[in-house]
């Protein structure tokens, strides 16, 4: 409650452009932005200039924010668009041509004993190239179906399968690398 | 332990969160983006400031405005309803049998049946009449407070104690709001109700001129050849030895001269017709007496 109250109040101070409730706001949520930020890019410095955008974004739109219950998603969700459309932007490209994926429905568990830290996972993640990676964030992270996210990317849904079905198995191997080194 | 790799990297990076660097707000605020947005913001916060201050500037004009001319027009409906109340008294003081208020709807009638005789002084018992009929429907306008009508009114009523206005009338294509027929009078008689009848609101420094109850000046005229009010010119019965009338655009430019004091300003200048407006007359003359004179004032040209 107490959280809600202060979420409150901070987004009247930023919708009246006070830059103190602006940096409370920014203090509050840039960890989880820059969390958001580091999935969808290779690196640390661009996720750090996906953040300035992206909060530039957030106290620009704030006054189309109208329930601040809300906001935590919200802010979510411009993060994750401004994560794309600098992809696009950036004239990477997000989709790979279709693959045929012979052993689609193949296992995808793995020996996992809930001891690698989620830095390495992110790591792993990282080191995907651009168009897999997205996808799998989108999908699997995010909690998209692949209707929502073929539309997202302008793309068709057997693309959208098949690099999410060879990002899984990018990762399953390097999980399984990771499991034996240590 | 088997686990999806969906979920292994689900539960572990929905709700990633990573530290940020501690230079990266300093970096949004330099941010050329923001920084625009920022001025933008600004000019809209000054223009919001600059409609507002405007918006309360010009109504304060208004106000101002309104407040002034309801203040003007008080005191013009003041000044005229005491000249009404004054004339009144006169009126009961002459004692005129035939002023009652019946004669009204037989004005015109009556002014087209008197005499077109251009004798002044011969017309007596139809005149006297013929004043207070004329008279009514002047006073009906003066308390509508028209400036334009509100000079002749006044001026009819030096008419009451005169014995010569038929003529004029008549001259004048006998104007129904008589506007001529009272500024034909003025004859001779410098009383101090003839001083009174140059208190009109656009030109009352005339008030203090006792040369000025010579002439009946009209303050305003309407030239658009309906036959009412179509030349400006001053009306006197006066004899004088010199006259001569001058007209003056508000810019100086002299527009028309006339020496005869029957031929007035049709509104044109060089064969087109001038805009509606304010206007300036001069008229110097010589009375009877020798002594010169130099009436100004303004007209009004209404279109």
């Amino acid at each position: 409650m107490k959280r809600m109250i202060k979420d409150r109040d901070i987004v009247a101070g930023c919708k009246a452009d006070k830059p103190k409730s602006q940096r409370l706001l920014y203090d509050k949520y840039c960890r989880m932005v820059m969390g958001v930020a580091l999935r969808y890019c290779p690196n640390t410095t661009e996720a750090e200039d996906l953040v300035q955008e992206i909060f530039i974004k957030v106290f620009t739109n704030i006054h189309q924010l109208h329930d601040e219950v809300t906001l935590t998603s919200w802010i979510h969700t411009i993060a994750t668009h401004t994560c794309i459309d600098m992809l696009r932007a950036k004239k990477r490209p997000l989709t790979i041509p279709y693959e045929e994926m012979s052993n689609d429905i193949g296992d995808m568990s793995c020996n996992y004993y809930d001891d690698i830290p989620a830095e390495q996972l992110l790591a792993f993640v990282q080191e995907l190239p651009d168009g897999c990676r997205t996808i799998f964030n989108l999908c699997v992270i995010d909690g998209l179906n692949n209707e929502e996210v073929a539309a997202m990317l302008s793309c068709t849904e057997n693309t959208v399968r098949a690099q999410c079905c060879k990002a899984r198995k990018i990762l399953k191997t390097k999980i399984e690398k990771y499991e034996k080194t240590y | 332990m088997k686990k999806h790799i969906d979920d292994i990297f689900k539960d572990k990076l929905e709700n990633f969160e990573a530290p940020v660097s501690d230079g990266l707000w300093d970096k949004i605020q330099q941010n050329p983006e923001w920084q625009q947005h920022l001025k933008r913001q600004k000019i809209r916060n000054l223009s919001i400031y600059a409609i507002l201050a405007v918006i309360v500037i010009s109504s304060c004009a208004v106000l101002l405005h309104q407040r002034n001319n309801t203040n003007n027009q008080d005191i013009e409906t003041s000044v005229i309803e005491e000249e009404i109340l004054t004339e009144n008294v006169q009126e009961t003081t002459t004692n005129q049998p035939n002023s009652n208020p019946d004669a009204m709807p037989t004005l015109t009638t009556d002014e087209t049946v008197a005499p077109a005789n251009p004798t002044p002084e011969t017309t007596d018992t139809p005149d006297a009449q013929n004043a207070t009929e004329t008279m009514i429907p002047a006073e009906d306008n003066s308390s509508v407070v028209n400036p334009t009508n509100t000079e002749p009114t006044i001026s009819q009523n030096n008419s009451v104690p005169e014995k010569s206005s038929e003529k004029t009338v008549h001259n004048n294509n006998s104007n129904n709001k008589s506007t001529q027929a009272a500024e034909s009078n003025n004859k001779s008689d410098k009383t101090p109700d003839g001083n009174e009848s140059f208190t009109t609101p656009s030109h009352p420094s005339e008030n203090a001129n006792p040369s000025s109850s010579l002439f009946s000046i009209p303050n305003a005229f309407t030239p658009n050849g309906d036959g009412l009010n179509d030349v400006f010119k001053p009306v006197t019965a006066a004899s004088l030895q010199q006259y001569q009338l001058d007209i003056f655009a508000i810019n100086g430019q002299h527009l028309f001269t006339s020496r005869n004091i029957e031929y007035g300003w049709n509104g044109e200048f060089q064969g087109s017709m001038m805009n509606g407006g304010n206007y300036i007359y001069v008229i110097k003359y010589r009375d009877s007496g020798g002594k010169e004179h130099i009436d100004k004032g303004q007209l009004l040209l209404i279109r």
